[in-house]
């Protein structure tokens, strides 16, 4: 008889491919994405050959950070005991594997090989950058699935070694908390180090005059100084830094690097297997409480509750809503739930958004430091930051409350509820815009006009997709699978930016207002009116809890 | 006074409520019993504005989804709602500035009485299942409701919150207002009902008044309808 982990895995395996034969839908879906994916392809070969090919240490820098940076996250979340949407175990594997007579090292190596496929299917996004690193570093497809390999080995060994500090310190806070410190601190030498290379650069660019500083010869001296401390000591960071390395080693054909790397991750697993394995008791009892917090978390998507993020210890501080009344009570109410979950203004997935796009000002305005009046690098800054904006861009605790029958049953307008109910969110992104917009215009040398008017054009899209959001909430609030509610979500946003962009980009081809001020105006003026418009159509949203599937 | 006239919702073809007419006098309180998937929850949902119908729910006089129906309905679900990030005097705080109501010393009594004063500056998310049903019925009675809905009111409670709540129920009875309380548990009910509607089916398979006579007893009633095979829709009044 077949080992009951294979008859497992093969079974699910047929199972989910099942699944999408059953439901049309999901293989529209899968057919929608894999168009979408040949034609960035092909985009990218067609627009390829105007730039010069930028140096591959950039992109073995670039991967050293985003590795880095997502390695950092799932170790961390895995160490406090979280598992996000993809635990090692499920809480059938708790229940059914853990109390059959299987051995448990046989479970963990089902686990881990499952872990795996995970992760690299969750790189997938990844292969949509063709476009972009075909264009700037003549990237190909075959070098695309190897950055894609290497993300998924660096989410892989992050739950991995996440699993080994988690069993080796469980039940011990101190330990646990040492285990953190430890990383923050590496984290912190690895990031000083970094600057410290950075900034002579900085400073040596700009030479004797201090004005030119953060002009782009200045940033271009830093960028370089970086670049060069990233891909020589960066790759050493442990573990994510390694897969950096060997991706990094086979594109510029150092092979002692790809070598050395493979070694430093087959010890690091190595390692890690052995504490898990080793260790004095099983870890069943460590891995139980993240299977049911992610059982739970995947129950309340299910029911279409979305998760709330929230510390495990709440600061209460002072109590009292102290304001509001009739609908203002939601917005005043939101307001104080977004202090006690630690949230003063931005998520956290803001900020790595905001830093990743004043990051691309930077790299923007060295690599079209030849265009005039860096018209161009801030096209291509406020282009990516819209796109991003498209993930980015939430409803807050707009869709809490939707869970919830208090914002139905209070006697107010529908209209008058969806106005403050979403005020925290469009409150909150134009203190976004304005953090983002200033240094970004400061960095491409932009007038004070054109500053004002980005931060407009960003609130605009804010308004253009809040309504957007709303939007999809009451066409497609019923639709059960998220996936295909994130698929209706971004085909609705992209078509509501159609007017904005159109007449964006007429305004800027016909030149008639200097450097991208037309581009701005065209924005604000057609996406203000959409979104009000859309507000306006759905002012009823809030009449029936049916209306948006909850 | 609660009147539904010719509710009927569906899901695609399936019908969850077909037809249903009834009302709920000032100073009376129905009953909605039934078996798991007879559309009990459903109507409720249809009659606190929360689904989409066809048919008619007036609450005293003026249709469900209207401002003023809003303002006298009180709504218990059958899954406590609570917010995991306010404090339970805080709920109380919210639901008086949203129905624009001053009476801080009804919230208070309110909580006492369900013994959640001593636990008013506790976070939602840490009450267990129980407070959090106790918090969530203090929620939808602060406002002073003239129709109240309770789904499944007693599931998770303690036996002091149990009779605590019952006392509420006669109170409410004494005051005026219009009860309907939807529930598996007959003999938590036996003692206190005016009409009684047994659902089956999406449809009531019976209804009965409680005239403080001898008859046949709620429990009986209900066991002979949903396992005895008595044809749907006949009426058996008392």
């Amino acid at each position: 008889m077949k080992s009951p982990l294979i008859y497992l895995t093969a079974v699910k395996l047929k199972n989910q491919l099942k699944e999408a034969v059953k439901h049309p839908a999901k293989l529209i879906y899968v057919i929608v994405i894999a168009a979408a994916l040949v034609l960035s392809t092909i985009g990218g070969q067609v627009n390829s050959e105007h730039l010069e090919l930028r140096p591959l240490q950039e992109l073995t820098s670039i991967m050293v950070l985003f590795y880095t940076m997502m390695f950092l996250m799932t170790f961390i979340n895995g160490v406090n005991g979280g598992a996000g949407n993809y635990p090692m175990f499920t809480l059938s594997d708790v229940s059914m594997l853990f109390p059959s007579p299987i051995r448990p090292n046989k479970v963990l190596f089902y686990a881990l090989f499952r872990q795996l496929g995970l992760s690299l299917l969750l790189g997938f996004f990844l292969l949509f950058q063709y476009n972009w690193l075909h264009g700037v570093y003549g990237v190909e497809y075959s070098h695309l699935l190897l950055i894609v390999l290497g993300y998924g080995l660096s989410l892989f060994l992050g739950q991995v070694c996440a699993m080994a500090a988690y069993t080796r310190a469980s039940g011990n806070d101190n330990a646990r908390r040492l285990v953190k410190y430890c990383v923050y601190g590496i984290t912190l030498v690895f990031v000083a180090a970094l600057l410290f290379r950075c900034i002579p650069g900085l400073v040596a660019s700009a030479g004797d005059s201090p004005e030119e500083l953060f002009t782009m010869g200045g940033f271009s001296g830093a960028l370089d100084a970086g670049v060069e401390f990233l891909s020589a000591v960066g790759v050493f960071f442990p573990v994510s830094g390694w897969a950096a390395g060997l991706i990094g080693g086979v594109f510029i054909g150092d092979y002692l690097l790809a070598g050395i790397s493979v070694l430093l991750i087959l010890a690091a697993f190595a390692v890690a297997i052995l504490l898990v394995v080793k260790n004095k008791n099983n870890y069943y009892e460590d891995v139980l409480q993240s299977a049911e917090v992610a059982q739970s978390a995947i129950t309340a998507k299910k029911e279409g509750q979305p998760a709330e993020v929230m510390p495990k210890n709440v600061r209460v501080g002072k109590t009292g809503i102290g304001k509001g009344n009739g609908s203002s009570a939601l917005f005043y109410k939101h307001l104080l739930e977004n202090r006690r979950s630690g949230l003063l203004i931005f998520s956290k997935m803001s900020i790595i958004f905001m830093l990743i796009i004043i990051g691309c000002a930077v790299l923007y305005g060295v690599i079209f430091a030849d265009e005039e009046g860096n018209t161009a690098a801030f096209v291509a800054v406020f282009t990516m930051s819209t796109y991003m904006q498209i993930f980015s861009e939430s409803l807050g605790r707009f869709n809490w409350e939707l869970s919830k029958p208090y914002i139905y049953m209070i006697p107010e307008s529908p209209f008058k509820k969806l106005l403050w109910a979403t005020a925290e969110t469009l409150m909150a992104d134009c203190v976004e815009a304005a953090v983002i917009f200033v240094p970004v215009s400061l960095i491409l040398g932009l007038g004070p006009v054109e500053m004002v008017l980005c931060i407009l054009a960003r609130i605009s899209f804010s308004l253009l997709f809040t309504s957007g959001n709303i939007l999809v909430e009451r066409i497609f609030g019923t639709v059960r699978s998220k996936g295909l509610l994130l698929f209706f979500y971004i085909i609705s946003l992209m078509l509501l930016s159609l007017p904005g962009v159109g007449l964006g980009i007429a305004l800027l081809s016909l030149e008639l207002l200097p450097g991208a001020v037309g581009m701005l105006l065209g924005v604000v003026a057609a996406n203000v009116p959409v979104a009000l418009l859309i507000m306006f159509f759905c002012r009823n949203l809030l009449q029936y809890a049916e209306l948006n599937g909850k | 006074m609660l009147s539904i006239s010719g509710v009927t919702k569906k899901y695609g073809k399936n019908v969850a409520n077909d037809n249903i007419s009834f009302a709920v006098g000032d100073g009376q309180i129905g009953i909605l019993l039934g078996p798991n998937g007879a559309g009990k929850s459903t109507i409720i949902k249809c009659i606190t504005g929360l689904l989409r119908f066809t048919g008619r729910v007036e609450i005293n006089g003026a249709a469900n989804n209207t401002i003023e129906a809003k303002r006298q309905l009180g709504y218990i679900p059958e899954m406590p709602a609570v917010y995991d990030l306010l404090t339970v005097a805080e709920h109380m705080e919210f639901i008086r500035r949203a129905y624009k109501i001053q009476d801080e010393a009804y919230s208070q009594q309110l909580l006492e009485r369900l013994e959640l004063w001593d636990k008013k500056d506790k976070l939602g998310k840490e009450l267990s299942k129980g407070m959090q049903q106790k918090l969530s019925i203090c929620c939808a009675l602060c406002h002073r409701p003239r129709v109240a809905v309770f789904d499944e009111p007693l599931v998770g409670l303690d036996p002091h919150a149990i009779k605590e709540l019952k006392n509420i129920f006669r109170e409410l009875k004494r005051d005026g207002v219009s009860v309907l309380i939807s529930t598996h548990m007959i003999d938590s009910v036996e003692d206190y009902w005016d009409v009684a509607n047994i659902m089956m089916n999406g449809r009531f398979a019976a209804t009965k008044l409680n005239d403080g006579g001898e008859g046949q007893s709620l429990e009986d009633l209900f066991f002979q309808i949903t396992e005895g095979g008595s044809g749907e829709g006949s009426g058996v009044g008392a």
